[in-house]
């Protein structure tokens, strides 16, 4: 293996509430539908440790590490509850760290039959990772690592220099991904397991390969043939393994020695899809994923139903011609195409996810309403 | 025992279409034709058909002393007036044999009661009252509300509509060791009450083909030796009238069970009476009180409103649909009016219980769904569309 690339996604959903329709048909706002309360004390556990994260980061790329973050436009929104979240990723070493652009709502809107949406939330989070943090993305990451090919030309147009997607069976036709992939954007695709292993499996006492050291895992990489391994992993989950195991802060500080003892370079994401020969697959053409698979997303009736809804609502909200009352119901429209909510529409248990797609449909409603009432006739 | 009063639901729903939004309008858009159309032609012909006519055979048999009374719900009527004149030719027969006596309830079968305002309720009864009127030349004296549901409020407003009696269960919890054969009157009001002897209605409804049963088989004679057993004036038998011939199937006997049943009941002494009758006959022995938010019924084994608002899919849906009804009427399209009365048929809500229990197996039994989830999740999905076809209307007529 020649390198490694690590991207975290740094990023918290704002929840839904549990929505009782005694309410009444009142006018719409964020706090009738999204649980701010439950959104706050997520954002808490983040912030109160996101120094000591940032800080080994800090000790990490000294070590020779460089990252890719995926900071999404709902939690820069976020962080105006503590602002010197934001300092911390501000003070990062230029050089040795980028910033991937995604869709600013964390949506699914790329799978929209329009994608004028997409686009313009993509805008939207380029334009605020420039203003907020002062850097041009160079790397597109889709919300839950969607792959959809219609997106691809936006995103060639928009000037992105690496793209990243779901390193999936039905992408990879089983191998490992280990290249950068020809696309219209060069394509690097997540390494599922090697990505899980920090991800979830770190902390697990019986799993195998614990504890899991730096010197371990590159030597794993190490055994691996090669040019590139991308990992992609949720930063607060590194936050999750710190409550109880703060070897994770060792892990991320050595990793770079670690693999420079097998010659193997960390790269950010737009380095490594520029430094390496474009590799031809063939799935890219026609197939379509997304993190852990599209049926998690996208997969049964109540989830389909509530795309349909979506995709509808988008249209009506077009004949809203109060421009303050159709920027408000926007904000709500596009919190409401965040990837978790369709995502907890898929318990492994159906039980719980329909319990939870009746709620989530009853709010769409509500939302709808307000749009009728709000339309120019 | 000196009586015996037969009550029959008879019942179909208009059940929801598996809900995807596409080119179909109005009530068909809602509402699957095609699976009613064909449940309602099964149900006829396992169980209306072929027990209308035992009913008639038994009045002719008995010379008249054979009676019983059914309540036929509006959504009924509508589904035999599309699909089966045969059918309502066959019921009105019935009411011509005078052993039938039909009783008035919700024309939609529907939770209407539970609702705060009580304008929905006296609007479906009116309709129902109509609609005997006009296709069974029939007007009914007595009411029994949706699955028995009963509180003194329910029973208070059928006395206000004129009603000489109202059937609901008799649960222990309300007899207060009384026994439910007798005669009763609500509380602050003048109507009489007729409980449900849901033991011995139950050995036929639900235990006659259980094989688990120690009394199985159950024979006429065997039954009409428990009815004479029991002290009392009056044996309330309520049950569906889908029980001949569909839930308990023809091959179980059910049918010469019921052929033989007036003969053994009138060989030990026993009469058989219409409600009317009953109520004409006794005099209340003692008041029934049922608070409004203890409302009782016949379901599941709670006896109570849990089957249809037992879980929170059930209560938001029927939620949304309380609040809908408003904008519902203002929208003044009769054809929107009629969609939203036939989704608060209880049915809808039973389809969407989570207990499984004991009872679940009833709940699924005229359902077109796998699980009350599917049932719930395709409810919210009708609901969401009707709710913004209310109010695209009301927006264009502003």
């Amino acid at each position: 293996m020649k390198a490694v690339c690590i991207c975290f996604e740094v990023h918290l959903p704002l929840p839904l509430r549990w929505y009782w329709p005694r309410e009444g048909y009142a006018e719409p706002h964020m706090e009738k539908y999204f649980d701010m309360e439950k959104a706050y004390n997520n954002f808490t556990k983040l912030a109160e440790n996101v120094e000591i994260l940032n800080d080994t980061l800090s000790r990490s790329i000294n070590n020779g590490g460089r990252y890719t973050l995926d900071i999404s436009g709902i939690f820069l929104e976020q962080c105006k509850w503590e602002p010197a979240v934001i300092d911390g990723f501000r003070k990062l070493d230029r050089k040795k760290v980028s910033f991937a652009a995604s869709p600013y709502y964390h949506s699914v809107s790329s799978l929209f039959p329009d994608l004028t949406e997409f686009r313009e939330q993509v805008e939207m989070d380029v334009r605020k990772i420039k203003e907020i943090l002062g850097r041009d993305a160079k790397t597109f990451i889709n919300s839950e690592l969607l792959f959809e090919k219609r997106t691809m030309a936006i995103l060639k147009e928009m000037g992105f220099e690496c793209f990243i997607s779901e390193g999936s069976p039905n992408i990879t036709n089983g191998s490992d991904p280990m290249h950068v992939y020809d696309n219209e954007v060069p394509t690097l695709l997540r390494h599922i397991n090697l990505s899980e292993d920090l991800e979830i499996k770190f902390s697990d006492r019986t799993w195998t390969g614990y504890p899991l050291i730096a010197d371990k895992f590159a030597s794993w990489i190490a055994s691996m043939d090669g040019d590139v391994i991308t990992l992609y992993i949720k930063y607060d989950s590194i936050n999750t393994h710190l409550q109880k195991n703060e070897e994770i802060l060792t892990f991320l500080r050595d990793i770079p020695l670690s693999l420079k003892k097998h010659g193997i370079k960390m790269l950010l994401a737009e380095e490594a899809a520029n430094i390496f020969k474009k590799i031809k697959l063939s799935s890219l053409d026609s197939k379509i994923t997304a993190r852990y698979g599209m049926h998690n997303l996208l997969g049964n009736h109540a989830q389909h139903l509530f795309m349909h809804e979506l995709v509808d609502i988008g249209e009506q909200l077009k004949d809203v011609g109060n421009p303050e009352i159709r920027n408000k119901l926007l904000e709500i429209y596009r919190y409401m195409q965040q990837s978790e909510i369709f995502l907890e529409m898929n318990a492994e248990e159906r039980r719980l996810g329909y319990e939870r797609a009746v709620n989530n449909l009853s709010i769409l409603s509500d939302i709808e309403r307000s749009i009728i009432e709000a339309g120019e006739k | 025992m000196n009586s015996i009063c037969p009550f029959f639901e008879v019942h179909q729903p208009y059940r929801l279409r598996w809900f995807w939004p596409d080119q179909k309008q109005g009530f068909d858009r809602y509402f699957d034709e095609p699976v009613n159309k064909k449940i309602f032609h099964k149900v006829a012909n396992k169980c209306y058909i072929p027990a209308n006519r035992t009913l008639l055979e038994l009045a002719d048999s008995t010379n008249g002393n054979f009676r019983a009374s059914m309540s036929i719900t509006g959504t009924l009527l509508e589904q035999c007036q599309q699909w089966g004149d045969d059918v309502l030719d066959s019921f009105r027969e019935l009411g011509k044999s005078g052993c039938i006596e039909f009783l008035d309830e919700t024309c939609y079968h529907s939770l209407a009661s539970l609702f705060e305002s009580k304008d929905e309720f006296i609007d479906e009864v009116k309709e129902h009252r109509n609609l005997m009127s006009e296709l069974l030349g029939f007007k009914p004296r007595i009411f029994r509300n949706t699955e028995m549901l009963y509180n003194n409020s329910i029973a208070q407003l059928a006395d206000q509509m004129g009603y000489k009696a109202i059937l609901t269960e008799g649960i222990e919890d309300v007899l207060r060791g009384r026994s439910p054969d007798h005669v009763y009157k609500a509380k602050d009001s003048d109507i009489a009450v007729l409980l449900r002897n849901y033991k011995l209605s139950d050995d036929i409804g639900y235990r006659f083909s259980s094989r688990w049963w120690e009394e199985y088989p159950l024979t006429a004679n065997k039954w009409a030796d428990w009815a004479s057993w029991n002290n009392g004036e009056t044996l309330n038998i309520f049950m569906d009238y889908e029980t001949f011939g569909e839930h308990q199937w023809k091959d179980t006997g059910i049918f010469e069970f019921l052929k033989a049943l007036p003969g053994e009941v009138m060989d030990r002494g026993m009469r058989f009476l219409t409600p009317s009758q009953t109520i004409e006959a006794y005099r209340p022995v003692g008041e029934i009180d049922v608070g409004d938010f203890s409302t009782i019924s016949w379901a599941d084994i709670e006896r109570d409103t849990s089957a249809w608002l037992g879980n929170d899919m059930q209560r938001r849906c029927l939620e949304e649909m309380k609040i809908l009804e408003t904008y519902v009427r203002r929208a003044g399209d009769p054809e929107i009016l009629r969609i939203w009365k036939h989704m608060l048929t209880s049915d809808h809500y039973y389809y969407m219980s989570t207990k499984w229990l004991g009872d679940g197996d009833v709940h699924s039994y005229f359902s077109i769904h796998n699980s009350p989830y599917d049932a719930a999740v395709n409810f919210m999905a009708t609901l969401n569309d009707f709710k913004a076809h209310v109010f695209s209307i009301l927006k264009s007529t502003e």
